[in-house]
């Protein structure tokens, strides 16, 4: 005989999984766990129901946010300069290459055809997509650390959102509404997103170097060319498809498929 | 607007599924399961043809999450294709490169979702994407005021010019040389084509 707690727990995944296809299933114990991944970068899909009433709450912060991208030096202590600081600690956090949040309201759902059934919902959603590098978990629990007070301003109109710390149940929280990708395309899956920065700086600083280096003698160059060396080093790193790849037996392969 | 940063566009596309099976006696949600297993994701995918896509995804929605009691649950009375991209440029060129360059991975992908109209005609293809598109509410870049060919440019000069210094270093190359061979790098990556997506 099952307690009540664990009875309440099978009837919930009885439920939750009576509902998944064959091809979510087929999904999410078989390719699932790569199809997520496209070399450097991890895809993130997420949906979480919020209550049609608190989305207006939800469109408020999103403005806000909008509002203190504005170049405007906000006051730190001001609502708009502590979203202007979060925005500052996310962009420090480097790993995400590109993130949206789109609102779905119950209605909204697109409909196509006159054959296609309405949908009657009882909740709004909230689409989380995000394209970054490295592992799900430190991914979570990096923005968790450093933007708290941000995630928890997004998700907070979610139902049963659990705040972003303590970590585990707000992992937890994540992995219950996390969709598998079937197809994830990166046009630089060997490239991380400080990879694509530092290239992109190291691009303005050659072309500065190049500018100025011209005309000198060979040994001013050479020592131009050593203080150029030293500036850059944090611009330059391995990219490409050798570089995620771990052991020799898989670098074999590679080479001879390529 | 809520979809754009800076030169990028977030776009989000939403399109109900066909129910019941296909000709080969398959739910249509498998079907397209199955079709984008088949598709290349490096250099040989369908979007290596179209040169402005950082980022794409396709994800079937067969049901919402569920987070316990005391919420209700939400059924879906239709299946549906995410499709998310992140690209530069505007949308109707966009719609209209995916038209003419992938043609035959947006035909065999969206001819199990509710009446699309094909790939014959701009007009009705636009219009049809554009039914399905949700209005991004935030969107956020780490590079958004770069296009692709940036990206790529930049990538291919940073491997270059890692390789450069490393060979240099352990040549002990002597000034004029090492003079030399930097006008030429210079001159290479001026004159290097854009690498194919994927190919990074």
């Amino acid at each position: 005989m099952l307690s009540r707690p664990s009875r309440l727990r099978e009837l919930h995944w009885r439920r939750t999984l009576g509902r998944r296809t064959i091809g979510d299933v087929l999904s999410f114990m078989g390719r699932a766990l790569v199809a997520n991944v496209r070399g450097k970068a991890y895809a993130l899909t997420a949906f979480t129901r919020m209550h049609p009433a608190k989305t207006y709450g939800l469109r408020l912060v999103f403005f806000l946010i909008r509002l203190s991208m504005l170049p405007i030096p906000f006051p730190k202590w001001g609502v708009l300069g502590r979203i202007k600081q979060v925005q500052l600690d996310l962009t420090q956090l480097s790993f995400i290459h590109f993130a949206r949040w789109v609102i779905i309201k119950r209605g909204q759902f697109p409909r196509v055809d006159a054959s296609q059934k309405e949908e009657a919902l009882n909740y709004d959603y909230l689409l989380f997509e995000s394209n970054f590098n490295g592992d799900w978990e430190k991914y979570i629990d990096a923005f968790s650390q450093v933007v708290p007070g941000g995630m928890d301003n997004i998700w907070r109109w979610s139902v049963k959102y659990p705040q972003s710390r303590p970590i585990t149940p707000f992992l937890n929280y994540i992995r219950n509404c996390q969709y598998d990708t079937d197809y994830y395309y990166s046009a630089y899956p060997g490239a991380s997103t400080n990879d694509v920065r530092g290239a992109l700086l190291l691009g303005e600083k050659l072309e500065a170097f190049v500018r100025t280096s011209a005309g000198l003698t060979p040994d001013e160059f050479a020592r131009a060319y050593q203080i150029f060396t030293v500036e850059i080093q944090n611009c330059l790193s391995t990219t490409g498809r050798q570089s995620y790849v771990a052991s020799p037996a898989a670098q074999r392969a590679v080479a001879m498929h390529a | 607007m809520a979809n754009t940063a800076d030169r990028a566009y977030g776009l989000t596309i939403l399109s109900p599924i066909a129910p019941g099976l296909t000709a080969d006696g398959v739910p249509h949600d498998l079907a397209i399961r199955r079709e984008l297993l088949a598709l290349d994701t490096l250099a040989e995918s369908p979007f290596a043809e179209m040169p402005t896509t950082h980022l794409a995804r396709w994800v079937v929605i067969g049901s919402l999450p569920y987070e316990g009691i005391p919420a209700i649950v939400d059924s879906l009375a239709t299946k549906y294709l995410l499709f998310t991209s992140n690209f530069d440029g505007a949308l109707d060129e966009y719609l209209e490169m995916m038209r003419t360059r992938m043609p035959d991975a947006v035909t065999r992908i969206w001819s199990h979702c509710l009446a699309f109209p094909g790939v014959d005609n701009r007009g009705t293809f636009a219009n049809y994407m554009k039914k399905c598109q949700v209005e991004t509410s935030f969107f956020f870049g780490a590079y958004t005021k770069y296009t692709l060919d940036d990206v790529l440019r930049a990538l291919d000069a940073q491997r270059r010019m890692a390789a450069f210094i490393a060979d240099h270093q352990d040549r002990q190359s002597s000034p004029a040389e090492l003079q030399r061979a930097f006008g030429e790098l210079v001159s290479t990556l001026a004159s290097a084509p854009t690498p194919r997506p994927g190919t990074i």
